[in-house]
């Protein structure tokens, strides 16, 4: 397949097969942070393609030693932002279950018995619905440190901010889980412990 | 955290280590944050790491590559043409600005200041004093040479007559009688020169 810089230097030059070659490289994690941000399968394509569209056009500018993930990311998360900003009504109109359902597409091949498999699908359901709850800045975050295992200095490169920015994003983001895993906790030990 | 003084704020790693090493409330506290990042991070990536792109978006990207290709050229036209037409104003108007210093018509080298009349125009209207002191000279930026003179209303500077190349510098009077023909520049005496004078001030 050849490295980057290679692919780039003849993409440059205007072979589209070397950035076809780009394109399936990357496309998986380009897809799977776009629809984490957006939680919509559709949307999610039509940043993929966006990112790539802008990518070709912009690529004379990019030189030899310069990372692409990053920049893609980059380009990513600023669509991200822009497809939800400009398709309010998609989320209104979706429920926010909706938005926990779509990005439900676990792998049960590690689950051994059903009663493992139910508990930890609920787990599951409600950590989904909490970063489907979460305000887009704090998602975003959320997204590229547990998804893509991005430093915070990594993150404050694709979104552009200070890292103490990310740091405070990230916690926040971690706090709202918690305090949502934390009611629904409560919640199950009432019902638990009602009396007969 | 509660029940427990927290750590230093200031507190390094190793601190924070012996810390939770002696705070339960605390060492249970972070289990309880790091299981919850775990479920976090299981749960994105149970749900999204299998996820894939249609393999049509592909198709749609380069089914657009080509056509912005063929239409690149005429885009660039049709974008191009006002800033191009914009940059040729520009590059003409510096090119008359040049054209401009370096042909100047007669009028545009004469100074400001009003050419001082010649001793014929003002003989019966004026008379003349010469002037002691020396006459530092100058020259012009237009090349011209100029003179200034120390006059009783002050220092003034003007261009200076040539007579055979020599130089006299001196003040006049308006006379009181008869209306002056000649309107002077607006400073208190003016420097006119004549031919017989001692100091020749020209290189």
């Amino acid at each position: 397949m050849g490295s980057d810089k290679e692919l780039i230097a003849r993409t440059q030059a205007g072979d589209l097969s070397a950035f076809e070659c780009l394109f399936h490289k990357y496309q998986n994690q380009i897809y799977r942070t776009a629809l984490g941000i957006t939680g919509d399968h559709d949307m999610a394509e039509e940043i993929l393609q966006d990112c790539f569209l802008k990518a070709f056009r912009h690529m004379n500018h990019l030189h030899g030693d310069y990372s692409l993930l990053p920049w893609l990311y980059r380009i990513t998360v600023n669509l991200s932002y822009d497809y939800l900003r400009r398709h309010k009504w998609r989320s209104w109109l979706a429920p926010l279950e909706d938005f926990a359902n779509c990005l439900i597409g676990a792998d049960d091949s590690r689950v051994t018995s059903p009663e493992k498999q139910a508990e930890r699908e609920e787990l599951q359901a409600l950590i989904r619905v909490g970063i489907a709850d979460l305000n887009i800045n704090y998602r975003v975050v959320i997204v590229l440190h547990y998804l893509q295992g991005f430093s915070l200095e990594e993150i404050a490169y694709v979104l552009d901010c200070p890292v103490g920015t990310v740091k405070s994003r990230l916690h926040y983001a971690r706090k709202a889980l918690k305090r949502r895993f934390e009611k629904n906790q409560r919640l199950v030990g009432e019902v638990v412990y009602e009396p007969v | 955290m509660n029940q427990c003084d927290p750590p230093k704020e200031n507190a390094g790693p190793e601190s924070t280590k012996d810390h939770l090493a002696e705070c339960p409330w605390c060492a249970e506290e972070m289990a309880e944050d790091q299981e919850l990042m775990g479920l976090i991070q299981q749960s994105l990536w149970d749900s999204l790491a299998h996820q894939s792109p249609s393999p049509e978006v592909w198709d749609r990207i380069r089914a657009r590559l080509p056509e912005r290709k063929q239409v690149r050229w005429s885009d660039r036209l049709v974008w191009t043409w006002p800033r191009l037409l914009s940059d040729a104003v520009v590059v003409g108007l510096l090119l008359a600005l040049v054209g401009l210093a370096l042909l100047r018509p007669p009028w545009a080298s004469k100074r400001d200041v009003p050419s001082l009349p010649t001793a014929s125009q003002t003989d019966d209207q004026v008379e003349w004093r010469g002037v002691e002191e020396q006459v530092p000279e100058h020259v012009h930026e237009n090349g011209e040479p100029t003179v200034s003179a120390m006059l009783p209303g002050g220092t003034g500077l003007f261009d200076a007559m040539t007579s055979e190349g020599l130089l006299n510098v001196g003040y006049l009077y308006r006379l009181k009688r008869g209306p002056a023909r000649w309107e002077g520049p607006a400073r208190p005496g003016s420097a006119v020169t004549g031919g017989s004078g001692a100091r020749n001030l020209l290189p």
